[in-house]
């Protein structure tokens, strides 16, 4: 498997067992008004801790490895598009896991700022991996 | 890969770059940068959950599992079934955006009976894939 398969399968299990560590405190029992709006604030983000950050990734990452060799001299292609969208994607994740929710509380315009750069980056990442991954789809 | 599967895939990384597209409209329109779009958030999860991902993965899975009987099967079913799929996603999408229950509902009996046939399709493969493990073979 290559190294860029590699960071990603291994990046999207870590978001994956993060998913799954904040989906308990999503729904811990309490009865803190506080806590409780915390909780609601940050569904969003742990809907896309899973499928962004879980599911999107290791996509990416197993495609990099599995799909047909680009050629013989060159056997994964363009594959500094699939390098730049790895940073791009995953500052765009953890930046959205804190100014979502943050965003959703305070609106101030630094917040909503880093919610709009996280809505750039992710789109970059996932704009250069649609290019990328097109060019390993090959007939037989 | 198989012509159907070429085809699927591209036209799932197509669903991809649609479905990350409003999803970061989403975002902006959080961030108040753009303005919302009523349905759009329906249209965004159709797009990357069905359009996306699991089109992908039955494309992929028509690609790699074994051929049933030493031969592959033909092409024209996963055709049927991956258009109609498709064209299942784009209704529920169209109708989310139209505000239309009617399409909604159209949609997602098209992306019902297009799962239900690729499964009939996937299914003989993945017992011939059972019985090509070590488990069966050993």
């Amino acid at each position: 498997m290559p190294k860029l398969s590699r960071w990603y399968v291994k990046t999207a299990l870590g978001y994956l067992a993060l998913a799954l560590l904040l989906g308990v405190v999503l729904v811990w029992p309490t009865d803190a008004a506080g806590l409780r709006l915390w909780q609601g604030l940050f569904w969003p983000a742990w809907i896309h801790l899973l499928t962004v950050g879980w599911l999107t990734q290791l996509i990416f990452g197993v495609a990099f490895w599995l799909f047909p060799r680009h050629s013989r001299a060159h056997p994964y292609g363009p594959q500094r598009l699939a390098g730049i969208a790895y940073p791009l994607l995953n500052v765009g994740i953890l930046l959205r896991l804190l100014a979502e929710p943050a965003v959703a509380w305070t609106a101030s315009p630094l917040w909503r700022g880093l919610v709009g750069l996280s809505a750039i980056l992710q789109w970059v990442a996932g704009t250069l991996m649609a290019m990328y991954l097109w060019t390993r789809v090959k007939q037989r | 890969m198989p012509r159907v599967s070429y085809w699927m895939i591209r036209l799932a990384l197509l669903h991809l770059l649609l479905g990350f597209t409003g999803g970061a409209w989403l975002l902006l329109d959080k961030a108040r940068w753009l303005p919302g779009i009523p349905g759009l958030r329906t249209l965004h999860v159709e797009l990357v959950l069905l359009g996306f991902m699991v089109l992908l993965a039955v494309s992929v899975a028509w690609w790699i599992l074994p051929r049933a009987g030493g031969e592959r099967p033909a092409d024209r079913g996963a055709w049927v079934a991956g258009v109609g799929f498709t064209l299942g996603v784009w209704l529920v999408g169209v109708g989310a955006i139209g505000g239309s229950m009617k399409l909604q509902w159209a949609g997602r009996l098209l992306e019902l009976m297009g799962i239900i046939s690729w499964a009939r399709l996937l299914w003989p493969r993945v017992l011939a894939a059972k019985s090509h493990s070590p488990a069966h073979t050993g």
